[in-house]
């Protein structure tokens, strides 16, 4: 069943379709929302708020209208704003040191160290920490519009002509910002791998060799 | 496509964005150039690692404490949407067909109404019923119902070189050459022009075509008619008709029109009939080469006219050198085969599909990206 299809019965007072709706779209957008705000508390008022708003505009959406299209304009904008709002004061990075008085050169613990996730063990799972933590970073590095643009696209798998909708841009403007977030968040990735040459790297040198 | 025009395309493939040609003319750009290929590979590394970083096991489910207040919050509001539906259905119903009936009426007082609707189902006709206008007169030529007179009724007239196939009907307006006038030409045939087709030009087709005209004139000894040089082919469906091969020609110079009544020798199977355009000059098989062509082209005919000769009305194959639309699946076909040789890297079988792809249609749109990658193919070969 689409999700316009769970909306449309929804709409008739179906409340488990909206169950459905909220299953499908809870994580990823909750992934989205995490990526403007750091602070976890306010991450899920946000979240909360989206799923509100959805709520309310159950009658009056458009059954023409993309579902994830809408929820995810509601997201951003809620998103974007916070983050505006956010950027003249000061925020709590998770970067930042976790203890009053921390080593600013990060070399204490920080906030993120304690962001709760499944630890698969090993050294696979340090190495997929370790280029988590560069990705997440170069992440909250990107400009708002940039990382809006890839988040929809690499968390929801919303096509460019979508999310032009959904940002209120020009296909041809979301799709040079998404080329920008890719070349930095390359760049955060080839820096950390400087020290020896990747695998990827290396098995491709031997598949052109 | 050049390195640039790749890089604008990197991500709409990297995404599953780009589609049909172009995703093919990405593809072998990238076969061909190192640096692109580099460069895509490195987009789509990077790609992998940001997915595992976001949707791998590390990623986050939402909290659960707010999703239960969500559920909650869904639940209250499709209990009051549920009530307001049960509260008010016949009369919501009833207003909305009023507000269809209304608005099915508003319309039509609109006084632009009528004739907008009249504009647009006159256009409607006329689309539906062109093709059958159009394509009338061609299935009825098809058919056999507009064929030239037999052959044995022509040749008692005219003991000649005849064309099987005439000039175009404009040709009798004008001024014959002295040698044709002394010929008498039954009925010729009309050239029709929306079969006709200007396939290809090019230095292959006019040196075959000289071979052509001097294996005519070897074999005429007629006093022969000043003409030009022919530029290229007409290339002619097999007809019902018997058609008219070298022996048969022999057969037909002048003084022996006795044996002319004789049937000829069927062509080859399906085998499309090449056929010089200049009067005077002699019929001969389609060359080889055109062969591997025949299903798609058989149901058409290209041509080529002489250069200043007085049959030139027709199009002109220097401007004209469309393709008809049935063919464009059979070339497109061809194209993709040779791409798909060069994306695969068999360098030698993409390098002769693009030389075959480039004599056969040497002013395609692409030809400079065939010949491109030919070049590409042969440095491969060379390594």
């Amino acid at each position: 069943m689409t999700d316009e299809a769970l909306m449309a019965a929804y709409r008739t007072g179906d409340a488990k379709a909206f169950a459905e709706l909220l299953s499908r779209h809870e994580r990823a957008l909750w992934n989205f929302v995490r990526r403007f705000v750091a602070d976890g508390a306010t991450a899920e008022d946000l979240l909360q708020e989206v799923f509100l708003r959805v709520v309310r505009g159950a009658g009056q959406w458009q059954p023409t209208a993309k579902f994830s299209t809408w929820i995810y304009t509601i997201a951003r904008n809620l998103c974007t704003d916070h983050a505006r709002r956010m950027s003249h004061r000061q925020t709590t990075s998770l970067d930042g040191p976790a203890l009053p008085g921390g080593q600013a050169d990060g070399s204490g613990p920080r906030h993120i160290d304690g962001v709760p996730g499944p630890d698969p063990g090993g050294e696979v799972a340090l190495d997929n920490r370790e280029m988590t933590a560069r990705i997440e970073r170069a992440l909250a590095a990107l400009p708002i519009e940039q990382r809006e643009v890839f988040l929809m696209r690499e968390l929801q798998d919303m096509p460019f002509a979508e999310i032009a909708v959904a940002v209120g841009a020009s296909l041809p403007t979301v799709k040079s910002r998404m080329r920008y977030a890719l070349e930095r968040l390359r760049v955060a990735l080839e820096e950390w791998r400087e020290p020896g040459p990747s695998p990827a790297l290396a098995s491709g040198v031997e598949q052109i060799s | 496509m050049t390195c640039m025009e790749a890089a604008g395309r990197a991500i709409d493939h990297l995404y599953g964005e780009l589609a049909g040609s172009e995703r093919r003319s990405f593809e072998v750009h990238l076969a061909g150039c190192e640096s692109c290929r580099r460069e895509r590979e490195a987009l789509e590394r990077t790609r992998r690692s940001a997915r595992t970083a976001l949707l791998g096991p590390l990623s986050q489910a939402a909290p659960g404490r707010i999703h239960g207040q969500i559920l909650k919050d869904a639940r209250q509001e499709a209990e009051r949407l549920r009530t307001e539906r049960a509260a008010a259905p016949p009369e919501e119903r009833a207003t909305r067909a009023a507000a269809v009936r209304d608005g099915v009426s508003a319309w039509l007082r609109r006084p632009w109404f009528l004739p907008a609707f009249a504009t647009v189902s006159l256009l409607a006709i006329f689309f539906i019923a062109r093709p059958m206008l159009t394509d009338g007169p061609r299935r009825a030529f098809e058919q056999g119902l507009s064929r030239p007179a037999p052959m044995a009724a022509r040749e008692a007239t005219a003991p000649t070189l005849a064309p099987t196939v005439g000039p175009p009907d404009d040709e009798t307006a004008r001024p014959a050459p002295a040698a044709k006038r002394a010929v008498p030409v039954a009925r010729r045939r009309k050239a029709q022009p929306d079969r006709d087709i200007v396939l290809y030009r090019d230095q292959a087709g006019l040196a075959e075509a000289k071979a052509v005209t001097s294996k005519s004139d070897s074999m005429v000894s007629a006093p022969a008619p000043p003409r030009a040089e022919p530029r290229g082919y007409r290339l002619q469906q097999p007809e019902p008709k018997p058609p008219v091969s070298a022996a048969d020609l022999s057969l037909r110079l002048p003084g022996s029109e006795a044996k002319s009544g004789l049937p000829a020798a069927a062509p080859p199977g399906g085998r499309a009939q090449l056929q010089p355009f200049a009067s005077g000059a002699l019929p001969v098989e389609a060359a080889d080469s055109l062969a591997p062509l025949a299903p798609p082209l058989a149901p058409m005919r290209a041509f080529v006219r002489a250069p200043s000769g007085p049959a030139a009305s027709a199009p002109r194959p220097e401007t004209a050198s469309a393709v008809r639309p049935e063919q464009l699946p059979a070339i497109e076909s061809l194209i993709e085969k040779a791409d798909r040789l060069f994306v695969e890297r068999r360098w030698q079988l993409a390098l002769d599909a693009y030389r075959e792809l480039l004599r056969r249609f040497p002013i395609h749109p692409r030809a400079s990206e065939w010949r491109r990658q030919s070049d590409t193919a042969i440095r491969a070969l060379a390594r």
